[in-house]
């Protein structure tokens, strides 16, 4: 069962997508903001990291930045889902080390097939 | 000396508050003072120029000095608190007279205007008060909604799980053990419908060759009857030839009895062994008859054994033809129930797949939902925060500018007008 981390401010975001992967038979773990998905990826390993763009304090770029710096997370795929869509803004995404860009609101059949390529 | 300086201060600040409003004046002032002096260079001796060019700054100053600042001064005058509101309504009228329009009308024109500030400043008051009520109603939306929609997603969840399961538990009556259908050591911990159906088929298809089986083992049975009942026969035409042969033994002793009366001498003894020959005839009649009554014994239960496993033969045969009716009929009603159970299986896998597809779209709406919560939450804490800021800011400025002479002015000369038409 892969592990998988996400980050987004928003509860009910969060929520969707723990219903979307928990029945899929992911692990998922939750996190709020920067400092609780540091404080979760320092505390366990994840297989892949799903993170917010935008968010209050640190955003998702600053996140997935640092996140790379961490030798236990500088292979593993990161998906950044957010309403975000400009070519700077995703091009930017994959200067820090975005794997790949889902725009809200997804579909969860698209993000369990993304997550299937992701993780082979 | 400082009153000169006074002077001179304010008119270079004259000057350029002037060039800073109406440059133009200043331009006019400029041509008129120096086109005499322009047709001087051409005809006068240089000296002259040079005296002329000279008279030519303090006539400039002068101009402004004694034309145009008295036109600003009056200007200024509504900022000068040291006016009295009715100097100031005298001054407007000098240049209002000057300018074509009727200082009643202006009156009331800045009346109007007064009025029409001070409306704009409650307004924008209100309004400040207003936006801060919704701020705090737009927070209070979102708390609500945010709330709702993790009930809604909470029991959302549940129904969806509820609803797989319900959805699995039904499919798997259809699903086939995992090493096929015709696995039947499989250690399997639930049978499938399919294999239940199979199941009761071969059970009946059991039933049917036992009872077939029977039908056979009464018929062989009634072969060994009937042979017995042949060997009964037998042993009757024996017993038969035993009578006759006894019959034939008393009839020799009764002449053997009848020669040894005859013949004297050894009569006696050949009288007892007469006596003795036709008891044993005797005896053996009986036996015989025994025998007999026995024998018809038999053939009466061999009858009744007869009767009883013909009947069951039939009954049996019947039932086997019965059975193997019953059971094809049944195996076409099973497949038939089967077909209609797969088909309503099959339906409940569609609905499924469509429950699925309605709790994505559930869940793309709930997205939506909170794409729209954040919008709320980013116009309450900047748009509507500037607003508020900007109204107040409005507000401000329109309260310090109904503070302005004129006003003062416009209140008093109400004011005034009031007690005079009290009086």
């Amino acid at each position: 069962m892969a592990r998988i981390l996400t980050v987004d401010d928003s509860i009910t975001m969060r929520q969707m997508i723990n219903f979307t992967l928990s029945d899929a038979g992911y692990s998922v773990t939750e996190a709020g903001n920067f400092d609780e998905a540091m404080a979760q990826a320092a505390l366990s390993k994840f297989d892949l990291v799903i993170c917010d763009l935008n968010m209050p304090g640190k955003n998702g770029l600053e996140l997935v930045k640092t996140l790379r710096a961490m030798p236990e997370f500088r292979f593993i795929p990161i998906l950044m889902i957010t309403t975000e869509q400009r070519e700077e803004t995703k091009a930017a995404g994959k200067a820090v080390g975005v794997t790949s860009w889902i725009v809200k609101p997804f579909n969860p059949t698209a993000l369990l097939e993304t997550l299937k390529k992701l993780l082979k | 000396m400082n009153d000169s300086i006074k002077n001179n201060t304010g008119i270079v600040h004259l000057i350029t508050s002037i060039y800073a409003n109406r440059p133009w004046l200043l331009a006019q002032l400029g041509v008129v003072l120096l086109l005499p002096w322009g047709w001087a260079v051409f005809v006068m001796p240089p000296w002259v120029s040079a005296v002329c060019a000279g008279l030519l700054l303090p006539a400039f100053l002068m101009g402004i000095r004694y034309l145009i600042a008295p036109i600003f001064a009056r200007r200024r005058a509504i900022d000068d608190e040291s006016l009295s509101p009715d100097q100031v309504f005298d001054m407007r009228a000098q240049n209002l007279g000057k300018m074509g329009l009727d200082p009643q009308t202006l009156r009331g024109d800045l009346g109007a205007l007064h009025g029409t500030l001070g409306k704009w400043q409650d307004t924008s008051h209100d309004s400040s008060s207003s936006v801060g009520h919704a701020t705090q109603g737009v927070g209070e939306v979102i708390s609500q909604t945010e709330q709702a929609v993790i009930e809604l997603s909470k029991s959302f969840r549940g129904i969806t799980v509820k609803t797989r399961q319900q959805m699995e538990t039904a499919m798997s009556m259809l699903r086939r053990n995992e090493d096929g259908e015709d696995d039947e050591n499989s250690d399997s911990a639930w049978v499938s419908l399919p294999d239940y159906i199979h199941a009761y088929e071969r059970q009946l298809q059991e039933v049917i060759e036992s009872m077939v089986k029977f039908s056979m083992a009464s018929d062989e049975m009634f072969q060994h009857q009937t042979q017995m009942r042949d060997q009964s026969v037998l042993i009757d035409e024996m017993v038969d030839e035993l009578r006759s042969m006894a019959i034939h033994i008393g009839r020799l002793a009764l002449d053997t009895s009848m020669v040894a009366s005859d013949s004297g001498g050894d009569r006696d003894r050949l009288v007892q062994l007469t006596d003795s020959i036709r008891g044993i005839s005797d005896q053996t009649l009986g036996l015989t008859r025994n025998v007999r009554e026995r024998l018809e014994t038999i053939r009466d239960e061999l009858v009744v054994t007869y009767k009883v496993i013909n009947r069951a033969a039939i009954t049996a045969k019947e039932s086997a033809q019965r059975a193997k009716a019953d059971v094809s009929q049944l195996n076409v009603t099973m497949i038939e129930k089967s077909k209609e159970v797969e088909a309503a299986l099959t339906k409940i896998n569609s609905l499924g797949k469509e429950i699925q597809q309605d709790v994505n779209n559930a869940i793309i709406a709930m997205q939506f939902q909170d794409i729209t919560q954040q919008k709320l939450e980013h116009m309450r804490g900047n748009i509507l925060s500037n607003v508020i800021q900007n109204l107040d800011l409005l507000s401000a400025e329109t309260q310090e500018m109904m503070k302005r002479d004129i006003f003062r002015a416009l209140k008093a000369e109400t004011e005034r007008q009031n007690s005079l038409q009290t009086r």
